[in-house]
């Protein structure tokens, strides 16, 4: 059982295609073993040293050299628990603050124009405030994580607690729920697929800034691995960095943010999915 | 979308949201003294203003932002030059589509600062790697826009053009370019903002110019009065590209069209 | 709910929790045999001197590391010579899978 779940766990194939290989699948293999054949084949070509432009092969070894001393893992277990805390934070402030504003108009024309106002100054910018408070270390990255997620949730919180239908909110009012009630069980449902569009932009972003923090204000982690190993000269494990990077995120995309908005918009039968909304 | 509708009720004429940029004023003002926080961490507003006016009086200041604006215009020509032909050769080749994607998936999920320490050893620190950082962005960007526009056309419409005689050239400028234009200008949109944001990051780990640059460095002397500054500059520059350039563009062309509500 | 569990990304965590729950267990087992030949060495304060021996030659990863346990006194080939180490800390150290082994060493100052 778990193997046939695995194998379709990529896109939602047709059921029909499921057993055989789909040749868009193979074809896609083709591609990437076709660009690290063209990559070692051109280190000849190129002739440069190994520093400036590291072959496959070097990749490989360096990746194996990164597991054998053990840092690779260290640094990946790093970089997701400073991902997940941020996320989780971020996520927790933006659809609480989120429902408060879509719910209470006095808290929106309070709160709204000094979010617009923060919302502008990107969280780029904060990192070097943030350094000079607190240096460089856990508490820097996690909140400049908090504050990337905290908008796109937010913003869609917002959307989707106003555009629950009023019919919702009066057929429940009318049975007697109260303001708690209906929160819970009509306005938090009815608004999670926006919800979770705003999770995975919010994702998206963070990440970024998960390595660019790592960059800029860390002793470990993946982010760390890129910046370090192209200032030691180890190009090689600047890409193994990068590589580490693209699938990490390629697996916590697929896994789990995909599924989760697929799951809501299955069940709720809103189709708000990000890309496709023309 | 969500943000503009946000604003359009933010906008409206109402004190009570400036009730929390005056607490955040006095709690800005108090703060440091009440706290005992060292004066360094956080400065002053007239602080503030008086290294304003001296870092335009100098021309620090200005150099410093065309420097950044330089370097994103040129990016964003070159990345866009480069993603639009190169995405609609690809989504218009089924067989080139399926062999890229995975290829293009990945790199596209790596591009951005991620490249930075790459790019010093390849261009040095400065111009050159940096214009590389942000037209790979934003390549990647628009990359994906312009596929997922052009695989976006109905089917059907590829086959009415062709079966009134279209074909070639034609196919291009009456079908493809404008059946998937809204999606690349939406998609400039957000390449911009991803752009912008690789920019001030590239500028910080590697520049040696730039409004990134200038407040990453004042970390180095604990100028707090310079990173405050760097900080209002690089919003409030995001905020009048936004609002002056892409805005009016989508509300002219796309919103008009009908094609997406503001 | 049975459908829920056996959705793709449900399987794919729980064997991901699983590897990482027998590797973990593993990393103990292993880790405490590695300890039992200096634990007896900790002295009235609960320190004591190994000699670290890695699988690798050690990076500055891993001296930061060590460093971070107690004081670093030599490094020699793969071997990292740490004196004033907490016992549990050594412990921890010999629980990473890139140690080989753990072995008693008295700096010959003291």
């Amino acid at each position: 059982m778990s193997a046939a779940a695995l194998s379709s766990a990529g896109r939602s194939a047709p059921p029909a295609r499921r057993r055989t290989i789909s040749p868009r699948l193979w074809k896609g293999a083709l591609g990437l073993l076709g660009v690290v054949a063209l990559w070692q084949a051109s280190i000849p070509l190129v002739g440069v040293p190994e520093y400036f432009y590291p072959s496959p092969a070097g990749v490989a070894r360096a990746a194996w050299r990164l597991v054998e001393t053990g840092i690779l893992p260290s640094y990946i277990g790093d970089s997701l628990v400073r991902y997940a805390a941020g996320v989780a934070l971020g996520v927790t402030l933006g659809v609480g603050l989120g429902v408060l504003i879509g719910i209470s108009a006095r808290a929106s024309r309070l709160l709204s124009p000094i979010i617009s106002f923060f919302f502008a100054i990107v969280e780029v910018a904060w990192i070097p405030l943030f350094v000079l408070w607190w240096g460089y270390g856990f508490k820097v990255i996690l909140i400049a994580l908090t504050y990337i997620v905290f908008f796109p949730v937010l913003y869609n919180t917002i959307l989707g607690v106003r555009t629950v239908p009023q019919v919702l909110i009066n057929a429940a009012l009318s049975l007697g729920a109260t303001r708690w009630q209906l929160i819970q069980e009509v306005t938090l449902p009815a608004a999670l697929p926006s919800i979770f569009t705003g999770l995975r932009l919010g994702a998206g972003f963070a990440f970024r800034g998960l390595i660019f923090s790592e960059m800029i204000a860390a002793k470990s982690g993946v982010g760390y691995l890129i910046f370090e190993g192209a200032s030691n000269q180890q190009t090689d494990r600047t890409i193994v960095g990068m590589i580490v990077m693209g699938l990490l995120w390629l697996f916590i995309e697929r896994v789990y943010i995909r599924p989760l908005e697929a799951l809501t918009v299955d069940r709720w039968g809103l189709a708000t999915r990000a890309e496709d909304r023309e | 979308m969500s943000a503009s509708t946000f604003r359009a009720r933010a906008l409206r004429i109402d004190l009570t949201g400036a009730i929390p940029f005056i607490l955040l004023l006095i709690a800005w003002r108090t703060a440091p003294s009440a706290s005992g926080m060292p004066e360094y961490m956080l400065p002053t507003i007239s602080a503030v203003w008086d290294k304003a006016v001296e870092l335009i009086g100098n021309g620090q200041l200005p150099r410093n932002i065309l420097d950044s604006l330089g370097r994103l215009f040129f990016a964003f020509l070159i990345g866009n030059a480069l993603a639009i032909p190169i995405g609609i050769a690809i989504a218009l080749n089924r067989h080139a589509s399926d062999v890229l994607r995975p290829v293009l998936t990945f790199l596209q999920s790596i591009a951005g600062v991620a490249w930075v320490p790459l790019a010093v050893i390849w261009f040095g620190i400065g111009m050159g790697s940096i214009v590389f950082v942000i037209a790979n962005t934003i390549f990647f960007s628009t990359l994906y826009n312009t596929i997922t526009g052009v695989e976006g056309i109905p089917k059907v419409l590829h086959r009415a053009v062709r079966s009134h005689g279209g074909h070639g050239w034609q196919l291009y400028r009456e079908l493809i370019l404008p059946g998937a234009f809204v999606n690349i200008l939406l998609g400039l949109r957000i390449a911009m903002a991803r752009g912008w944001h690789a920019l001030v990051g590239a500028e910080m780990i590697a520049g040696t110019s730039g409004l990134g640059y200038m407040t990453m460095e004042a970390v180095q002397w604990y100028q707090s009065q310079t990173i405050v500054l760097g900080m209002l500059c690089i919003g409030c520059l995001w905020l009048a590209m936004d609002r002056c350039i892409f805005r009016p563009i989508e509300r002219r062309t796309v919103v008009r069209w009908g094609m997406l509500r503001p | 709910m049975m459908r829920l569990l056996r959705h793709p990304s449900v399987v794919i965590t729980a064997l991901l929790v699983a590897g990482l729950l027998a590797f973990h267990t593993w990393s103990r087992v292993s880790g405490a045999a590695k300890f039992a030949a200096v634990s007896g060495e900790a002295g009235a304060d609960g320190r004591l001197s190994a000699e670290i021996v890695l699988n690798v030659t050690p990076e500055r990863f891993h001296i930061e590391l060590m460093q971070d346990a107690g004081r670093v006194v030599e490094i020699k080939g793969r071997s990292i010579f740490l004196a004033d180490l907490p016992a549990e800390r050594a412990l921890a150290i010999a629980r990473n899978y890139w140690v080989a082994e753990l072995r008693r060493w008295r700096p010959n100052a003291a």
